[in-house]
C-alpha cells in the first residue's frame, strides 16, 4: 500500500535535490563581481529610499481584515447563487431566508465596525 | 434534509443573544452592566433549555450526522452555561462602570460559549476543530483584554501563539486519522477501525490529538502556557478558562477517544495514564511553590486537569459519568475561588500574593468563609463537592484496575491539601503586615459567590442528584 506513494517521494526527491543541486552549482561555480547596484534592494527598479523595518499604523491591519471578511462573504455567495437554482422547486425560499440571515449578521458586523470607529482614519 | 430546529435550541438562543447584545453595544447611552445581564438571561434560558432537553433524553444527530445532541453534549452545555453565568457575575464588577469597551468582553464570552457547546456536540472531527477555534480565538483576545497592561498583552500573545500551535497539532492529527480511517465523522471512524489492523498512521493522529487536547486543556507537559496566562489574563477571564474551555476539551477529548478511536484503547490508556501522574504530581508539586495565588490557582487547574484524566483512564462507563461530574463540580468551585480572589481587591488594585490574605478572617469575615469553602472543596474536604468528585473519579479507577492510579491520586491530593489550607491558615491565623483598604463588596459578584458556595455544598450533601444524570448522559 505504502508503495503507491514511492513516486510522490521520488517526486519530492527529485524537486528538493534538483533545487539544491542547482544553488549549490551556481553559488561554487558563478562569478561573482559585486558591484553597489547590484547588492541594494530589489524595489520593483525604483531607487530603494531607506530601511523597510518602519513601524505604520495598525489601522492598515484592521482595514485588511475587515476587507478579508467582506470578500469572502462575497465569494461565499457565488457558489450559493449557483446551486440554489436546482433547489428553487423544493425548498428556495429557506435557502434564501438562510443566505438573508448570514448576510443580515455580516451586516451587523459592519454596523458594529463602522460604529466603533473601525473604519475611521486618525 | 429537514433540520429540527428545536435540537439546536441551546445554540440558538446564544447565538441570538449574542446577536442581541452586539446590536445593544452600539448604543453608546445605554448602560454596559444591561449587556451583561442580558448575557445572563440568554445563557440562563439556555441552560433552562438544555437541562429540559437534559430530562426528555434527546439524542439525535443532526446536519447529516456532524452534529449529535444526545444527553452528554447537553450535561455538557449546562456546564459551559454555569460558567459563562458565574463569569459573567464576577466580571461585572471587576470591569468597572467605567469601562466602554465592556460589550466586546460579554460578546466573546457568549461566542467562546457557542464554541463549547459545538465541540462538545461535534460527531465529526471537523465541527469539534470548528468549536475549538471559535472558543480559542475568542479566549486569545479576553486574555489580552487589559490592552494597557504588559501582563495582559503578554498573555494574550503567548496563549494566542501557543494556542495556533496546538490547533495545528490538532489538525494534523485530523488529518491523519483521515488518512488511516477514510473518514473524520466519529461512528464512522469507529466502524472502521472494527478490523485487528492498527494502522501506524493512526496512532501517530491519535498522538497528535493527545497533544492538541493536552495543549487546551493544560496537561504536563503541554501546560507552560497555562500560569503565565492565568497570571496575565483579566482574573475573571482566567476563572472562564480554567473553566469552561477545560470541560470543552475533556467533552471532546472523551468523545473522540471513548467512541471513535476505542480499538486502539490499549495505546491510548497507556498514554493517557502516563499523562495522569505526570499532571497531578508536576501541578501540585509546583504549586506548593508559588506565592501569587493566580499562579497557584494556575497549577492547582493543572492538577484538577489530571485527576480528570484519570476517569479517562478508566476508560469505562463510570470512569467517563464521574469524569463529567468532577467537571461540573470543578467549573463551580474553580469560578468561585477567582471570585474569591476578585473579592479581595483594594484600592490599590488586586491583591495577588498569598501573604496579602493574612487577617483576612477577621476583618472580612465573608470574604474569608468564602475562599475557605472554595479552597477546601478544591482540595476535596468531605463535606464539599470536591471529596465527592475526587471520590467518584477515584472509585472507577479502582474498578477498571488501575489501583496505582488512584493510590498516586491520593498521595497528590494529601499534596494538594498542603497549598489550599495554607492560604486558609494566613487568612485565619496571621496577623496583617500592613493595612489595606479592601473595597466594599458589589452586589452581583456576592451573588455569583453565593450560588457557587451553594452549588459546592449542595452537590456534597446530596451527590445523587447530580451523579445519576451524569451516569445517564455518557454516550457508552
Amino acid at each position: 500500500m505504502l508503495i503507491d506513494y514511492l513516486p510522490i517521494l521520488l517526486l519530492l526527491v527529485f524537486a528538493v535535490g534538483f533545487a539544491c543541486i542547482n544553488l549549490a552549482l551556481t553559488h561554487l561555480i558563478g562569478p561573482k563581481n559585486p558591484t553597489r547596484s547590484k547588492l541594494s534592494v530589489y524595489e520593483s527598479g525604483v531607487q530603494p529610499i531607506g530601511n523597510t523595518r518602519q513601524r505604520f499604523s495598525i489601522r492598515f491591519d484592521l482595514i485588511a481584515m475587515l476587507f478579508i471578511i467582506f470578500d469572502i462573504e462575497v465569494v461565499f455567495l457565488y457558489p450559493w447563487a449557483i446551486v440554489f437554482k436546482k433547489f428553487t422547486a423544493t425548498s428556495g425560499s429557506f435557502i434564501l431566508i438562510e443566505m438573508l440571515v448570514f448576510i443580515g449578521i455580516l451586516f451587523l458586523g459592519y454596523l458594529y465596525a463602522w460604529k466603533k470607529g473601525g473604519l475611521s482614519w486618525d | 434534509m429537514t433540520i429540527n430546529w428545536q435540537l439546536l435550541m441551546p445554540e440558538l438562543i446564544v447565538i441570538c443573544t449574542f446577536v442581541l447584545v452586539m446590536i445593544l453595544d452600539l448604543f453608546d447611552s445605554l448602560q454596559k452592566s444591561f449587556l451583561a445581564w442580558l448575557a445572563i438571561v440568554g445563557a440562563a434560558i439556555a441552560l433552562y433549555v438544555s437541562v429540559q432537553m437534559l430530562g426528555a433524553g434527546t439524542d439525535e444527530t443532526q446536519f447529516n450526522g456532524m452534529l449529535r445532541v444526545d444527553k452528554y453534549s447537553l450535561f455538557f452545555n449546562v456546564i459551559f452555561l454555569v460558567s459563562t453565568i458565574l463569569t459573567v457575575l464576577i466580571s461585572m464588577s471587576y470591569l468597572g462602570r467605567e469601562d466602554r469597551r465592556q460589550g466586546e468582553y460579554y460578546l466573546l464570552i457568549l461566542l467562546a460559549t457557542l464554541g463549547m457547546m459545538l465541540m462538545a456536540a461535534g460527531n465529526e472531527l471537523i465541527v469539534v476543530f470548528l468549536g475549538l477555534e471559535l472558543m480559542s480565538l475568542s479566549l486569545y483576545i479576553l486574555a489580552g483584554y487589559f490592552r494597557r497592561s504588559m501582563a495582559s498583552s503578554e498573555a494574550g500573545m503567548k496563549y494566542l501563539l501557543l494556542g495556533a500551535f496546538a490547533s495545528g497539532f490538532f489538525l494534523y492529527g485530523i488529518a491523519l486519522i483521515y488518512g488511516g480511517a477514510g473518514t473524520t465523522n466519529v461512528p464512522q471512524i469507529a466502524s472502521a477501525l472494527t478490523a485487528d489492523t492498527k494502522p501506524p498512521l493512526l496512532l501517530a493522529g491519535m498522538f497528535l490529538l493527545v497533544v492538541g487536547f493536552g495543549f487546551k486543556v493544560a496537561l504536563v507537559p503541554f501546560h507552560q502556557w497555562a500560569p503565565d496566562v492565568y497570571e496575565g489574563a483579566p482574573t475573571s477571564i482566567a476563572a472562564f478558562i480554567s473553566a469552561g474551555p477545560k470541560a470543552a476539551g475533556f467533552a471532546a477529548f472523551f468523545r473522540i477517544f471513548m467512541e471513535a478511536l476505542q480499538s486502539l484503547q490499549p495505546e491510548w490508556i497507556a498514554v493517557v495514564t502516563i499523562l495522569a501522574v505526570l499532571t497531578m504530581t508536576v501541578g501540585n508539586l509546583v504549586a506548593i511553590a508559588q506565592r501569587n495565588i493566580k499562579r497557584m490557582l494556575a497549577y492547582s487547574s493543572i492538577a484538577h486537569a489530571g485527576y480528570v484524566l484519570i476517569g479517562l483512564a478508566a476508560a469505562n462507563k463510570d470512569g467517563i459519568s464521574s469524569a463529567m461530574l468532577y467537571l461540573l463540580i470543578y467549573c463551580v468551585m474553580n469560578i468561585g475561588a477567582f471570585g474569591a480572589v476578585i473579592l479581595a481587591r483594594t484600592e490599590d488594585g488586586e491583591s495577588l500574593m498569598i501573604s496579602d490574605y493574612a487577617g483576612l478572617g477577621f476583618r472580612k469575615p465573608l470574604l474569608a468563609l468564602f475562599m475557605t469553602v472554595m479552597l477546601l472543596s478544591l482540595a476535596g474536604f468531605p463535606p464539599t463537592a470536591g471529596f465527592v468528585g475526587k471520590f467518584y473519579i477515584f472509585r472507577s479507577a479502582v474498578e477498571a484496575g488501575q489501583i496505582w492510579l488512584v493510590i498516586i491520586g491520593a498521595i497528590n491530593t494529601a499534596i494538594s491539601a498542603f497549598y489550599y489550607l495554607r492560604v486558609v491558615v494566613t487568612m485565619y491565623m496571621r496577623e496583617p503586615e500592613e493595612e489595606l483598604d479592601f473595597l466594599t463588596y458589589p452586589g452581583s459578584l456576592v451573588f455569583a459567590l453565593v450560588l457557587a458556595a451553594i452549588g459546592v455544598l449542595l452537590i456534597g450533601v446530596l451527590p445523587s442528584y447530580f451523579l445519576n444524570p451524569a451516569q445517564i448522559s455518557t454516550f457508552l
